[in-house]
């Protein structure tokens, strides 16, 4: 990796986030500092409610920390406005979710549309819709589309906007392996050709085998962190 | 625990079941309202004629004596007769400069037990014989702050006499009076007098004489055939035809007042129970799609699909019912306050508020019906499916291409989101424009009434009658008369007119009314059609107010036979000239030179319109009262403007009421839509949201198809509201006024921005709701 590439994109350190559930706190993350830098793949890995969706939520400016620090490119967030919040999801930050997510009244083009719209440097609709694979299906309304190609229309909607984060809670959650692979096959693409830093969160243990480096976390904490050097194409990997 | 669920249900959704329990409660309360307001006039008023024998029969005559009325009584079919003095006399009340005419009305004793009895409010009756006390009726008391024991001055016969107040009454003739002259309630300028019969009689010079004779038939008795026996025996004795309650003018107003309100009681509730009906029907969809699953676990559990659907009517019933206890409270709120109001117009002993369980229990059954009605056909799609397709997720909307793509094309993604949205429940929109388009009407509708009133009046008195000053001479006079007039200092022009009371007959048809005779080049009264053109009166030939030539059947062309009831009497065959568009009452016109002739007598005028230097008005006025020749002085403008204030004050009134509907409409509509978009679509805006859309932006996406259905419905709204303006106006008698339909563009803006304002309202308190969506629950969560 060169040392551009090197450099951190998004920085959390001592980050703490406590849910207040009815009478009981929860404490969902408790202490966590973690790097994410520019052009690598992540793979967060954890079971149920060991806090991987908060830290990605917090990541990408969808939730505050309880407390601790969160800068993204030397810029503080640890306490943002609403505004600026905003800004940065709109700015630097592409979303893939479980379930895809797309506005059921446009059509594929069309939910690639909405987000270019409002980008700054956007790519063209059609050219993100090239890099998913789904040129053919521009005119169809998600209703018409399998899952699979909805998630990749999702994918295409992220990186309209060639955002420097790419943050995927469980792509393939809804997805048979096969599918799964496609999918997982554009992320690969997206963060190789375009250089988008992409972190992904899975409790499917075999995605790691795509990832630059893999983070593990229990109980709210990192339980660990690991490089992986011999990083495999998604077609290779099984599971 | 269905009922803890339907407890826990209703508080969820309280806010929007307010907004439709009161849309429930303003079809109630209008309902009530009107019903119990008419039944209760109508009872009072039954009241009062049974209670003060009010008579079948009203004839005017010249001059008769005594013994006529005993031919009269043994005429068939009448039960009693009584004779009278009736005559309308110039006053002047202490400190006041203002041209007052009063009718004299003679007394008979026992006054108790007379037709046409009077109903002393304050202070006493008259002492029988007393030769200077006299009894007011209240509403002219009122006006002056008349109290017991105040004098007032009367020019009787050319002679002035000075009169004392002994008390205020009301009578079954006078419950609604109208100025003679304007043909419009007006206290201060018109008042009724009730004086000792022998002290009238001696000041009119009709000792042993009658001049007006009410009329009690038996039962079972044929109006038209008493009437016309009674015309055939006072004939020779001037008289000028006598009318049934039908064509009483207070009587006849009255019961016009009923029937709008018994067609209120009907027009306002089917609007307010409609909307409510359609927001229910969308609430209960909503609700049943986001409880799918509970559904089927419910059913799953063992509830019959019986129990379930009781429960979501319930849920619909729990609505209505809240809006049943704010519908009757509101009812009978505003059947009070619409009696108090009415209570300045019609004078009766007591106007007392009527309390009948039916309209009370209809309201609610009404209401409750349409509402169960409009909730049905969700319940039953609730409970029809199966439990295990239930207990899948529903199906995501399914949009297609549609025609309408390549016009999307041009818009921006979130406006194509709104556009696809709106359209693909087309019918839903148009029903929620539709409710708009009702509430913009209601307003519009009120507004249209005030404007065409004023606008007719602003022409009555500013275009058509320009005279300051209006004289009645004591009879016809040579034309010399009017030049006589135009000499008074102060007064700088003067034109006569004919004023002539006729029977006009065609066939078997007939009317008494007025034949004005015209100069052909009067400045001072311009003969103007309802759409504002210059009529002019034809040479020769009879000119017909249209409803006059409609009601006898008679068009420009045919003949008619004219009976004039004033000195000789002659008769002659008319041909029509024209059936004319004016604004008021039922007259005839003619060319003065052409009425000349028909009556047989040189140049005369009886009525004379003086143009007056301001500064002047009063020195002229108190010159003219003191001319022998005047039997009655006006002022126009002064009529103008206190009828104005009395006619405007109970629309202005109405008009915010109406405003207050027409809001309370909108809200239900936008509140209720907007609030089931959120629901529906939080998903979505939670979507955008992440993708880094501004809340601004995302205001769009969910009030976009709210602001369709506003503009849609205001925009349909403004024309059907001028529509339903003419309705109204057209309830109000054609015989009396014409009003052409009128409606300015401040009025249109003022309705619809009471529309927009009480929907922009409504969004924006949704708005802030879609700002607290919890982004990541929202997407957590499975559809």
């Amino acid at each position: 990796m060169t040392e551009i590439a090197n450099a951190v994109v998004v920085r959390a350190r001592r980050l703490v986030k406590t849910y207040q559930m009815g009478e009981v706190a929860v404490q969902a993350l408790r202490g966590v500092d973690f790097d994410l830098r520019r052009g690598e793949l992540v793979v967060l890995l954890g079971p149920s409610g060991s806090g991987k969706s908060t830290l990605l939520n917090i990541l990408g400016g969808l939730d505050a920390p309880t407390s601790g620090e969160l800068a993204y490119a030397g810029t503080d967030l640890s306490h943002p406005s609403e505004e600026r919040l905003t800004s940065f999801r709109r700015e630097h930050i592409g979303f893939v979710f479980q379930f895809y997510n797309l506005i059921p009244g446009l059509t594929a083009l069309e939910n690639v549309a909405l987000v270019a719209e409002i980008a700054t440097k956007p790519m063209s609709p059609d050219e993100a819709l090239v890099r998913v694979g789904l040129t053919e299906r521009r005119d169809h309304f998600p209703s018409q589309m399998s899952g699979g190609e909805q998630q990749r229309v999702a994918i295409a909607r992220a990186i309209v906007k060639r955002p420097e984060i790419l943050l995927c809670d469980e792509p393939t959650g809804a997805l048979d392996a096969a599918t799964g692979r496609l999918v997982l096959e554009v992320l690969d693409r997206v963060n190789r050709q375009l250089g988008t830093s992409v972190a992904v969160v899975t409790h499917n243990a075999p995605i790691a085998q795509m990832a630059d480096r893999v983070v593990t976390l229990a109980d709210g904490r990192i339980a660990s962190d690991t490089p992986n050097p011999h990083r495999k194409p998604p077609s290779e990997v099984s599971w | 625990m269905l009922r803890r669920k339907l407890a826990r249900d209703l508080w969820r959704l309280r806010g929007q079941g307010f907004t439709i329990a009161l849309l429930v409660g303003c079809g109630i309360a209008s309902f009530v309202t009107a019903v119990t307001a008419s039944s209760s006039l109508e009872a009072s008023l039954a009241d009062f004629y049974a209670d003060a024998r009010f008579a079948d029969v009203f004839v005017h005559l010249e001059r008769a004596p005594l013994p006529v009325l005993d031919r009269l009584r043994d005429l068939p079919g009448v039960a009693a007769v009584e004779g009278r003095v009736v005559g309308d006399f110039r006053m002047q009340i202490d400190g006041g400069s203002e041209p007052v005419v009063a009718r004299f009305v003679s007394l008979r004793w026992p006054a108790e037990t007379q037709l046409d009895a009077t109903r002393i409010i304050d202070g006493r009756q008259v002492q029988p014989g007393s030769a200077d006390e006299v009894v007011v009726s209240v509403s002219f008391a009122e006006a002056w702050g008349l109290k017991p024991g105040a004098t007032i001055t009367t020019v009787i016969d050319g002679r002035r006499a000075r009169l004392r107040m002994v008390g205020t009454a009301v009578s079954p003739e006078f419950v609604y009076s109208l100025a003679p002259r304007t043909g419009l309630p007006d206290p201060r300028h018109f008042g009724v007098v009730w004086m000792d019969g022998d002290a009238l009689a001696k000041a009119d010079g009709m000792v042993g004489a009658f001049d007006d004779a009410v009329i009690q038939l038996g039962a079972g008795a044929d109006e038209r055939e008493a009437i016309d026996r009674v015309d055939a025996l006072l004939e020779p004795y001037g008289g000028l035809g006598a009318v049934g309650r039908g064509d009483q003018s207070s009587h006849r107003l009255v019961t016009q007042k009923v029937q709008q309100l018994s067609r209120m009681a009907v027009a306002l509730p089917l609007v307010f129970l409609g909307v409510a009906a359609f927001l229910l029907n969308v609430l209960l969809s909503r609700i049943v799609g986001t409880q799918r699953e509970q559904i089927a676990t419910l059913k799953a559990l063992g509830y019959r699909t019986r129990e379930l659907a009781w429960h979501y009517l319930e849920l619909a019933g729990a609505i209505c019912a809240v809006g049943a206890v704010l519908g009757v409270a509101l009812g009978l709120l505003g059947a009070d306050g619409l009696l108090v109001a009415y209570a300045r117009y019609f004078r009766l002993p007591a106007l007392v508020l009527r309390l009948d369980a039916w309209p009370v229990a209809v309201g609610v059954l009404v209401a409750c019906a349409a509402a169960l009605a409009g909730t049905l056909r969700a319940v039953g799609r609730a409970v029809s499916v199966p439990p295990a397709e239930a207990m899948r997720p529903e199906a995501p909307p399914t949009y297609r291409a549609s025609p309408l793509d390549r016009v999307y094309r041009f818009l921006a993604p979130a406006t194509r989101m709104v556009l696809r949205d709106a359209t693909r429940r087309p019918l839903r929109l148009l029903l929620s424009a539709w409710s708009i388009a009702l509430a913009t009407a209601i307003v519009v509708a009120g507004s249209a009434a005030v404007d065409s009133l004023t606008e007719a009046l602003g022409v009555i008195f500013e275009v058509s009658r320009r005279e300051d000053v209006t004289v009645t001479l004591d009879r016809a006079r040579p034309w010399r008369a009017v030049s006589d007039l135009a000499h008074v200092p102060g007064v700088v022009a003067a034109e006569g007119e004919r004023v002539v009371p006729v029977r006009l007959r065609a066939g078997p048809r007939s009317r008494t009314t007025a034949i004005l005779g015209l100069l052909p080049d009067m400045d001072m009264h311009r003969l103007l059609d309802t759409r504002m053109r210059t009529l002019a009166v034809a040479s020769s030939g009879l000119s017909l107010s249209r409803p006059l030539g409609e009601w006898l059947g008679v068009d420009a062309g045919d003949e008619l036979e004219v009976d004039v009831l004033e000195a000789d009497r002659p008769k002659a065959r008319v041909r029509v000239a024209a059936l004319i568009d004016d604004f008021l009452g039922l007259s005839g016109y003619m060319d003065a030179a052409a009425l000349e002739r028909l009556l047989g007598e040189t140049a005369a005028a009886n009525q004379v319109l003086l143009e007056v230097d301001r500064r002047d008005l009063d020195d002229v006025a108190h010159r003219l009262d003191d001319m022998p020749a005047v039997a009655g002085v006006s002022r126009p403008a002064l009529d103008r403007g206190l009828v104005y204030a009395e006619v405007a004050d109970s629309f202005v009134m109405l008009e915010v009421i109406l405003a207050l509907f027409a809001a309370i409409i909108a809200v239900g509509v936008v509140y209720n839509n907007a609030r089931i978009a959120l629901e529906l679509r939080s998903r979505d805006l939670a979507t955008l949201r992440i993708l880094g859309f501004r809340r601004t932006e995302l205001a769009v996406v969910l009030l976009g198809e709210q602001a369709i259905q506003v503009v849609l419905g205001v925009a349909f709204g403004l024309p059907l509201g001028r529509w339903m303006g003419a309705a109204t106006l057209s309830a109000i008698d054609r015989e009396l006024i014409r009003i052409p339909p009128s409606l300015s563009p401040a009025s249109q803006v003022a309705a619809a921005c009471v529309v927009v304002l009480a929907a922009m309202l409504s969004a924006l308190r949704v708005r802030r709701q879609s700002d607290r969506l919890d982004l990541v629950a929202v997407l957590k969560a499975r559809d």
